[in-house]
């Protein structure tokens, strides 16, 4: 009895460890780094929390709309917005949104390992050029 | 299920549908908005800027849902955290207008 609540307890300030991480993974991404670490919050769930990568995938999509419209809010209002770029592109996420949506719950989660591994590691690939100065055409982190 | 589990169901298939038919609006707007916008020539169309509010606000509509459902069900930690979230987009509003 006595090792199971030990082990519980280290479980529990595993987790609460983990959880500090991903907060201060999020904070770096958010304030220096400049990207929405969309991507990255998938695999840190996946592992550091053990979720199911479907919830991971979930719960990542619905982060980065609080996240974004933290910061949509105070561009919004300051007229930062250009809407001739952001129309097409809310368009398209929405499209691609409610696609993703029905895929998700469709696929293998195996298949979806896979496809995220190869995004993963191309993000990793364009990020290790941008690191030597090189900037692919048509990419952005 | 308790009658708050069924009420709190409820209340988020509701919010649900509400949150979707929020997109669909907003891309209608935005479908306008675009049209227009390659009709008249400018992008500074009021559909195109109700279209993309819409679809900022909606992500803070879910929280708002969020905090209140949380409070309901007293877990008062994820509660806070729902709030200081608000805090902040409240704040990016205020000095992003300032």
């Amino acid at each position: 009895m006595k090792v199971a609540s030990a082990f519980t307890t280290v479980i529990a300030v595993l987790f609460g460890i983990t959880r500090l991480l991903l907060i201060g993974a999020a904070i770096i991404c958010g304030l220096f780094i400049g990207i929405g670490s969309g991507v990255l919050k998938i695999p840190a769930m996946d592992t550091a929390l053990q979720l199911p990568i479907k919830v991971s995938s979930a719960t990542s999509n619905f982060m980065i709309g609080v996240t974004a419209a933290a910061s949509g809010v105070a561009l919004f209002s300051r007229g930062n917005i250009n809407l001739a770029v952001a129309a097409p592109v809310a368009l398209g996420s929405v499209i691609g949104a409610m696609l993703g949506a029905r895929i998700l719950a469709a696929v293998s989660v195996k298949r979806l390992r896979v496809l995220f591994v190869m995004v993963l590691f191309g993000l990793a690939v364009q990020m290790t050029f941008v690191a030597f100065g090189i900037h692919l055409k048509g990419v952005s982190t | 299920v308790s009658h708050a589990n069924r009420l709190h169901r409820r209340l988020e298939l509701c919010l649900a549908s509400l949150m979707s038919l929020g997109t669909w609006v907003a891309c209608a707007l935005i479908t306008v908005g675009i049209a227009l916008s390659l009709t008249v020539g400018s992008t500074r169309t009021p559909f195109l800027m109700a279209g993309i509010a819409l679809i900022i606000f909606l992500p803070i509509l879910r929280l708002l849902f969020m905090l209140t459902s949380f409070l309901r069900a007293r877990d008062f930690p994820i509660a806070a955290v729902a709030a200081l979230v608000l805090t902040i987009i409240a704040l990016g509003a205020v000095f992003g207008v300032a």
